[in-house]
């Protein structure tokens, strides 16, 4: 039996009468890269900011290694976030950005620099540690959205679409480099994307989201997910 | 006028010609040049002179710099401008953070409400502040019957009153301008921050305002030069021996009739208050610089 990170529980968020996420139950262990797949639209998003705690549900239950996430505000639910727009704070360099979140924490100076060096080596990133934000390119200001998210050691990092504004060429290498940071780190990775190559090139499992609902669940290798058994799957 | 014709029948491809695109300028350009660049200059003129004697003097220019009562009265205005930009800004800050971040139903009726106040002139609310801060005033009448104080405290005819009479009228201008600013500031930074364990105090402290310095700049070179150009208020509110620039020309124009004083006055008003400008923009301008692209 693997230790659950998060369990989502018949969760549910309405808007008036739009239904936008209904009743779903998923249950992601300690670990695993999970890709939630699916149109613009289908809840994803929501559901994600459902788990960071930025939006609340109109019913069912989070919960974080068991314990129930309810009036829990974001700042302390202890989860990194990737945004697709990298969300760097501009007026900060990278080492700053980076060490934003072990600061909050009231970490002490060596603790704080050290860890600031070791995430910005995890990402290749340090020799860029005194440039600003604007100075970078995109996949350099993505590795930076990514080393910010996994200074403080979450156990749980959401990514919503990070690689979607960058190049092909520069998406391939960093699906590689996403995998292997989590791989090194142990940490459970919920990954939000309408990419269906990207979710079966770095998931251990992927949760095909389709109205509200999940359409889907299995592994990226199973034979369904090939055919076109699910029209949302098949796009 | 058929040469210019022809010309601009030439670059036709290349569209409108120079004169074509200056053109819609020149009414504007007119009025300003009219109304408001020739009595400019005018001033500046009559500032040189004296009615006692011919040519050009700088005697007016000494008066105002060697007479304690007009230098008292440059250096309130400075203060009194100084405290409304602050004021304002501090105040206008929260609401237009409100209003950049607010989805709910309410923002249409607090912005309303925000800019209400300048659908009355200026001297309705100040005359209505006067009502309310003057020693028969209603907070005094109010203090004194429940027995907190014994004498009216001093709330008009002061600087006091002057700074709460321009605060009102000024705050819907920074409301606005901190606005602009806030609305740039992708809501993104401070989720970031916040899942990063940032409380709602440290987003605000770490991320939004060192984001919108120049918003705060703007808004307070704003609110100085409207205050320090302001006559109404302080008029009403500051009281006879209250006397700031626009209420000592004023007096030159109407009472003395010293029309070169005044002039004096008012060169003085405009050069502090592009000073003001200029040092505010430059500022705004390299913290912008800073921040983007």
């Amino acid at each position: 039996m693997i230790n659950s990170d998060i369990e989502l529980i018949g969760l549910s968020k309405n808007y008036g009468a739009n239904k936008i996420v209904r009743d779903i139950d998923l249950d992601i262990p300690q670990g695993e890269f999970v890709s939630i797949l699916g149109p613009s639209g289908c809840g994803k998003t929501t559901t994600l900011n459902m788990i960071a705690g930025f939006t609340a549900p109109t019913s069912g239950q989070i919960r974080v290694r068991g314990h129930d996430q309810a009036g829990v505000p974001p700042e302390r639910r202890k989860i990194g976030l990737v945004f697709q727009n990298y969300a760097l704070f501009p007026h900060m360099t990278v080492g700053e950005n980076v060490a934003f979140g072990l600061k909050m924490q009231r970490k002490g100076r060596a603790e704080i620099d050290n860890q600031v060096e070791k995430s910005l080596r995890s990402v290749h990133l340090d020799h860029l540690k005194d440039r600003y934000p604007k100075e970078l390119s995109g996949g350099q200001q993505q590795r930076t959205a990514l080393a910010r998210a996994i200074a403080p050691k979450p156990s749980l990092l959401l990514l919503d679409e990070p690689l979607s504004n960058l190049d092909l060429k520069l998406r391939e290498a960093m699906r590689i480099e996403l995998k292997e940071v989590q791989q090194e780190l142990g940490i459970t990775f919920v990954y939000v994307t309408h990419d269906q190559e990207e979710a079966m090139a770095m998931s251990d499992r992927v949760v095909v989201m389709h109205e509200g609902i999940i359409a889907q669940v299995g592994s990226p290798r199973a034979e369904s997910y090939q055919s076109a058994s699910y029209p949302a799957a098949a796009k | 006028m058929s040469v210019l014709a022809l010309k601009a029948d030439k670059r036709r491809p290349h569209g409108p010609s120079r004169v074509q695109q200056f053109l819609p300028l020149f009414p504007p350009s007119l009025i300003l040049l009219l109304f408001f660049a020739i009595p400019m200059g005018m001033m500046v003129g009559l500032s040189f002179q004296q009615s006692d004697a011919s040519g050009l003097t700088l005697a007016s220019y000494e008066r105002f710099f060697s007479d304690q009562f007009t230098l008292m009265g440059m250096a309130r205005t400075v203060v009194m401008s100084g405290l409304v930009a602050i004021c304002v800004t501090i105040m206008a800050y929260p609401v237009a953070y409100f209003l950049a971040r607010s989805k709910s139903r309410w923002r249409a009726l607090v912005f309303a409400l925000a800019i209400a106040p300048e659908l009355a002139g200026v001297v309705l609310r100040t005359y209505g502040w006067l009502i309310i801060l003057e020693n028969q005033g209603f907070i005094n009448n109010a203090l004194i019957w429940l027995g907190v104080i014994a004498e009216p405290l001093p709330l008009a005819k002061n600087m006091f009153g002057v700074v709460v009479g321009l605060t009102h009228v000024i705050l819907p201008f920074g409301i606005l301008s901190l606005l602009t600013s806030l609305q740039g500031v992708d809501p993104n930074l401070e989720k970031s921050a916040q899942i990063l364990g940032a409380s709602r105090a440290s987003v605000i402290r770490h991320i939004v305002v060192p984001l919108t310095v120049p918003g705060i700049v703007s808004s307070m070179l704003l609110a100085f030069t409207m205050s320090a150009s302001a006559y109404a208020t302080p008029a009403i509110l500051g009281g006879a021996g209250f006397k700031v620039l626009a209420t000592m020309i004023y007096e030159q124009v109407l009472f003395y009739i010293d029309w070169s004083f005044a002039a004096v006055m008012a060169n003085v008003l405009l050069v502090m208050m592009l000073i003001v400008a200029l040092i505010g923009t430059r500022l705004e301008a390299r913290l912008h610089q800073k921040l983007h692209t």
